[in-house]
C-alpha cells in the first residue's frame, strides 16, 4: 500500500473515529438538563464508597443526578460558600457551625458518626498495644519518636489530628513527623511503606485493610469521634442553590431509607458497618 | 497598446532596483529582457503582474491605471510564469484546471487536455504534480498559463535549466504562441541567441536601468553600449584615442592604428579615449594580401581555432588579437590551421564606435 | 507485580464483559480532547493564516505572545478558567464549573496557542510559492485562502493530531475545572491519579494501558503526515 493511500487511510480513520464521537455525544448535551444536585464532600466520605451505594436509590426515585465533588473539608466548604455546590456533607464541627453562624448553610442535619482510629505497623515499635486513650498514645508516639504520618492538608482528619496534638500539649517534630498533603488511602499506604503511625477514619481503613500490614492500635476514645453533618446551602446567599433538591437529598439521608443504607453498608464485607447512623427525627 | 510603464521605480530596504523605466508592450508583440543577473528583470515582470508594487511611477493597461483599477479582473487577463514554478500538491489536471476553476470557466476537460497536448504531456492528468521533473514541471507550469487564453504572458527565464527536450517543447511553444495568437509576450532571458531569434523588441537591464532598448534586430548587430557589446558576447573590443590624419580618422591602439569611419562629433569626443568594438563576422580572412577597398589589412598568426557548431571561431594576432568567425568550409579551403600566417581585412565602417564612450572610467571601457 | 498481573486479567475481563464504567471514562476522555480540538482550531487556523498571509503592524508582537502563550502552564491556565467560571467569577451564572464543557472550555484555551503555531509554521511553509501562483493564476481572497488550506493539508492535520495529544494526556487542569466527578466529569487520565491515589491501582492500570495505545494508535498517521512535506 502507496504511503500516501496509508496516510489518507489512517487519517480518515481517525477524522471519522472523532466526528462519530462528536455526533454520539450530542445526545449527552441533552442530558445535561436533568435535574442535577451538587454535593460537596470530603475525599475520605467519597473513597469510603458509602455514597455509591447510598446516592443511588435517590437519583432514581427523584430523577436527579447527584453530582459529588471530593476534595478536602477546607475546599469543600470554601467551595460551598463560593456558591459552586449545593449541599455540603462533611465532618468538621467547627467549620461546620462556622459556615452557618456565617449565613452559607441554613441548618446542619446529623447523619451519621464514625470513629477515628491510630493504626500502626503491626510490629508496633512504639510498643502501644491495645490503648483506649489516644492523649497517651500520642504521648507514647512521640516519646519514642517513632514515625508518624500526617495528611497536612487541611481535611477533617488532618484538623482533628492536630487538635488531637494541641490537645495533648505536644508539638510533632519534622525527624519524625511527615505530612503527605494527601488523601487518607495514600496518607496510609505511606504509612505502610515507612512503617509509621497514622491517625485514620475507621472507614477508609477498613477499605484497604487487605493491602495494608497496619493494624489498629487505639480505639474508642471519645475524642476520636467522627460526627458527619449535611446542610444545604443557604439560597439566601447565593439565589442560584438548589434548595428545594438539596432538602429532598437532606430529608432521604436522615430518613429511614437512607439511615438503613447507611447502617448497612461495609457489613457484608466487613463485618462491621463503616458508619453508625445518627440522624435526629425533628425536622 | 496593452501594457505601458512610465518612470517606474522600486527600491527596497533603500537599494536601488528598478530605476526608471519606461517601456511599452504591445499586442501581438514579443518583448525580450536581456541583462545580467540581479539587473532587475524579474523585478519588474513581478510588479507587471501586480505581484509587488513600484515605489515610484505607473502602469497602464489598455490604457487603464494599475492603481485605480480593481485588481481581480485585471489579474485575470494575465500571466506571469516564474523562473522555478510552484506545483500545487494535486494532480497535474488540478494544476492546468486551477485558473479555469478559478474563473469558473466551463469545458474544463476539453481544455485541459488540449493544453497537455500542446506541451506534449498527453495523458499524464492523473499524475501527482509533485512528481515531475523540473521540465515536466516548467511544462504543466505553461500549460496552466495558457489554458485560460490570457492577453498578456510574462515569462522569467523559460527555458532556464530545462533539459534539451523540454527546452525544446517549450521554444518551440512559445514561437507559436508568438505568431499564432495575439497575445502580448514579455520574456526574460539570458539565452542571447533566443532573444536574437524570438524578439521584435528588446530592453537591455543593467543595475534596474534600461541601458539600451530597440529593435532587436539592430541592437543584436550593432548595440549602442559597450556594455550590451560585452554581454552579448561580442568579442573584438577596443579602446583607445581617436585623431585625425589626412582627412582619415584612425583609433590609435598602439601596436596598430585601425581607420574608422566616424563623424566630426566623435572624434571630438573621442580625443581623449573612446570604445569600439568589431564584430566576428566583418573580418574576411586571406592566406594572401587581399586588395580591396576595405581600409584595414593586417597581417597575423593565428593563436586559436574552436569550432562553434557549423562556425570556426579564430583568433589571430596581429599585434593585437582578432577574433573572426568563418565557416568551416571557408576554413578547410584556406587550409587554415593554428600557427599559419593570414590577413584580416575590413571596413573603417565595420568598426562601431560606442557613443558612450563617457563611461571610460579611469581609461577603462565598461 | 501483583497489581501487574491483576490488571492484566482485568483488561480482558473488561475486554470480554465492556465494563460501562470505563468505556464512559474513555468516551468522555475522547470527547472532551476533541471537542477543545474542533473549537480551538475556529480560531487558531484563521489566525495561523491571516499573520501568514497579511502583513499588519503588530504582526510580530502577536507572534510572540503566540509563543509566548504556548509556555504558559497548564495548571495557571485552569486556575484561571476556575476563577472565572466559579460562581463567585465573571462568568459564574453561567454555571460551567464542573461540567465537561468546563474541561472542553480550559483544553481549547490551553491548546489554541499551540496549534496557532503549529498552523503559522505549515502555512508558511507553503506560503511563497502558492500564495504568488495562486494570486497570478486569478485567484480571489477566498479561494487563496481555500488554496493554502489545501495545500497545508498534511501539517495542519498533523498539528491537530498533536495538539489532541496534547489534551489527552492533560490531568491536572482537567481535575481542576471538572471536579473528577463519578459519571461525569471522570476523564482517563483524572481517574488514573485518583484511583492510583486511592490506591486502587488495577483500574489506573487498565486505563493507563487504554491510554497509552491511544497514544500509539495516535502516532502512526502523524508520523505519516509529517513525512508528507512538500519537495
Amino acid at each position: 500500500m502507496s504511503t500516501k493511500l496509508q496516510r489518507n487511510l489512517w487519517t480518515g480513520l481517525w477524522v471519522g473515529l472523532v466526528l462519530a464521537l462528536e455526533v454520539s455525544s450530542l445526545p449527552f448535551l441533552g442530558q445535561a438538563a436533568k435535574r442535577e444536585l451538587r454535593l460537596a464532600t470530603t475525599t475520605s466520605t467519597e473513597n469510603s464508597g458509602l455514597l455509591d451505594v447510598l446516592l443511588p436509590p435517590f437519583e432514581e426515585g427523584y430523577g436527579v443526578k447527584v453530582k459529588v465533588i471530593a476534595v478536602g473539608t477546607g475546599a469543600a466548604i470554601r467551595i460551598a460558600k463560593d456558591g459552586n455546590a449545593d449541599i455540603i456533607l462533611v465532618h468538621a464541627r467547627n467549620l461546620e457551625d462556622e459556615f452557618i453562624a456565617q449565613g452559607y448553610g441554613t441548618k446542619r442535619y446529623q447523619v451519621m458518626h464514625n470513629d477515628f482510629v491510630i493504626v500502626g505497623p503491626a510490629e508496633d515499635v512504639a510498643k502501644i498495644e491495645s490503648e483506649k486513650d489516644v492523649l497517651r498514645t500520642l504521648k507514647t508516639i512521640a516519646a519514642n519518636k517513632a514515625g508518624f504520618v500526617s495528611r497536612g492538608d487541611n481535611s477533617g482528619t488532618h484538623i482533628k489530628e492536630t487538635s488531637l496534638w494541641e490537645i495533648s500539649g505536644i508539638k510533632p517534630e519534622e525527624s519524625w513527623y511527615l505530612q503527605s498533603g494527601s488523601g487518607m488511602a495514600s496518607t496510609l499506604r505511606i504509612a505502610n511503606e515507612k512503617r509509621a503511625y497514622t491517625l485514620s477514619d475507621r472507614g477508609t481503613y477498613l477499605y484497604l485493610q487487605k493491602e495494608l500490614d497496619l493494624v489498629i492500635l487505639c480505639e474508642g476514645d471519645g475524642r476520636l469521634f467522627n460526627s458527619y453533618g449535611v446542610i444545604p446551602v443557604s439560597p439566601e446567599r447565593h439565589t442560584w442553590v438548589k434548595y428545594d433538591l438539596a432538602m429532598k437529598l437532606v430529608k432521604y439521608i436522615t430518613g429511614k431509607e437512607g439511615q438503613e443504607i447507611i447502617g448497612q453498608y461495609g457489613v457484608a464485607e466487613f463485618g462491621e458497618p463503616l458508619f453508625i447512623p445518627d440522624a435526629q427525627e425533628d425536622h | 497598446m496593452r501594457i505601458k510603464v512610465e518612470n517606474l521605480s522600486k527600491s527596497l530596504d533603500g537599494k536601488v532596483i528598478l530605476n526608471n523605466i519606461n517601456l511599452k508592450i504591445q499586442e501581438k508583440r514579443a518583448t525580450c529582457l536581456i541583462g545580467p543577473n540581479g539587473a532587475g528583470k524579474t523585478t519588474l515582470l513581478r510588479i507587471l503582474n501586480l505581484l509587488e508594487k513600484p515605489t515610484r511611477g505607473k502602469i497602464y493597461y489598455d490604457g487603464k491605471d494599475y492603481d485605480e483599477v480593481e485588481r481581480l479582473p485585471l489579474q485575470r487577463r494575465m500571466i506571469l510564469l516564474a523562473q522555478e514554478p510552484v506545483m500545487f500538491n494535486t494532480s497535474v489536471f488540478n494544476n492546468v484546471a486551477y485558473g479555469l476553476k478559478m474563473r469558473k470557466k466551463k469545458d474544463i476537460k476539453e481544455k485541459v487536455k488540449r493544453v497537455l497536448e500542446m506541451v506534449s504531456l498527453s495523458g499524464m492528468e492523473d499524475r501527482s504534480a509533485l512528481t515531475l521533473s523540473g521540465g515536466e514541471a516548467q511544462r504543466v507550469a505553461l500549460a496552466r498559463a495558457l489554458v485560460f487564453d490570457p492577453e498578456v504572458i510574462f515569462l522569467d527565464e523559460p527555458t532556464h535549466n530545462l533539459d534539451p527536450i523540454s527546452k525544446k517543447i517549450v521554444e518551440d511553444l512559445i514561437f507559436h504562441l508568438k505568431s499564432e495568437s495575439q497575445k502580448a509576450m514579455v520574456l526574460s532571458t539570458h539565452d542571447l541567441s533566443f532573444a536574437e531569434r524570438f524578439a521584435h523588441r528588446v530592453h537591455f537591464l543593467k543595475k534596474g536601468k534600461i541601458v539600451e532598448e530597440g529593435e532587436a534586430r539592430r541592437i543584436f548587430s550593432s548595440p549602442s553600449s559597450f556594455f550590451s557589446a560585452r554581454f552579448m558576447g561580442i568579442t573584438n573590443l577596443f579602446q583607445g584615442k581617436l585623431f585625425r590624419e589626412d582627412e582619415a580618422t584612425f583609433l590609435d591602439l598602439e601596436k596598430l592604428r585601425i581607420e574608422v569611419a566616424s563623424s566630426n562629433q566623435d572624434l571630438k569626443a573621442g580625443k581623449n579615449g573612446v570604445c569600439a568594438f568589431l564584430r566576428p563576422e566583418e573580418i574576411l580572412v586571406s592566406t594572401t594580401p587581399f586588395v580591396s577597398s576595405a581600409r584595414n589589412c593586417f597581417q597575423g598568426k593565428i593563436t586559436k581555432m574552436e569550432e562553434r557548431g557549423g562556425l570556426v571561431e579564430l583568433t589571430a594576432d596581429c599585434g593585437i588579437s582578432f577574433v573572426v568567425v568563418l565557416t568551416k568550409r571557408s576554413r578547410d579551403d584556406l587550409n587554415l590551421i593554428p600557427g599559419k600566417k593570414v590577413h584580416l581585412t575590413f571596413k573603417a565602417s565595420a568598426v562601431h564606435l560606442v557613443p558612450d564612450n563617457i563611461h571610460t572610467k579611469g581609461g577603462e571601457c565598461e | 507485580m501483583a497489581y501487574l498481573i491483576e490488571s492484566l486479567h482485568k483488561l480482558t475481563e473488561f475486554a470480554s464483559s465492556f465494563d460501562k464504567e470505563v468505556l464512559s471514562i474513555v468516551l468522555l476522555s475522547f470527547r472532551v480532547s476533541s471537542t477543545a480540538v474542533f473549537l480551538s482550531s475556529f480560531v487558531s487556523l484563521p489566525l495561523g493564516l491571516l499573520l501568514t498571509l497579511k502583513d499588519f503592524p503588530g504582526r510580530r508582537v502577536i507572534i510572540s505572545i503566540v509563543n509566548s502563550l504556548l509556555m504558559v502552564p497548564a495548571v495557571a491556565i485552569g486556575l484561571i478558567v476556575y476563577l472565572l467560571l466559579s460562581r463567585q467569577g465573571p462568568l459564574g451564572a453561567v454555571g460551567l464549573l464542573y461540567t465537561s464543557w468546563a474541561m472542553v472550555v480550559a483544553q481549547a484555551l490551553l491548546v489554541i496557542p499551540i496549534i496557532t503555531s503549529l498552523s503559522l509554521a505549515a502555512f508558511q511553509s507553503v506560503k511563497r510559492g502558492v500564495r504568488e501562483t495562486a494570486l497570478t493564476l486569478g485567484a480571489n481572497l477566498r479561494q487563496l485562502i481555500l488554496t493554502m488550506f489545501k495545500e497545508s493539508r498534511y501539517p495542519l492535520l498533523a498539528a491537530l493530531i498533536m495538539a489532541f495529544a496534547r489534551l489527552i494526556g492533560e490531568t491536572g487542569m482537567t481535575m481542576m475545572i471538572g471536579g473528577n466527578i463519578r459519571g461525569s466529569t471522570r476523564v482517563m487520565t483524572t481517574t488514573i491519579a485518583l484511583e492510583t491515589m486511592k490506591g486502587r491501582f488495577e483500574l489506573a492500570i487498565v486505563l493507563g494501558i487504554i491510554l497509552l495505545v491511544v497514544c500509539g494508535l495516535i502516532s502512526i498517521p502523524l508520523q505519516l503526515l509529517q513525512g508528507a512535506g512538500r519537495r
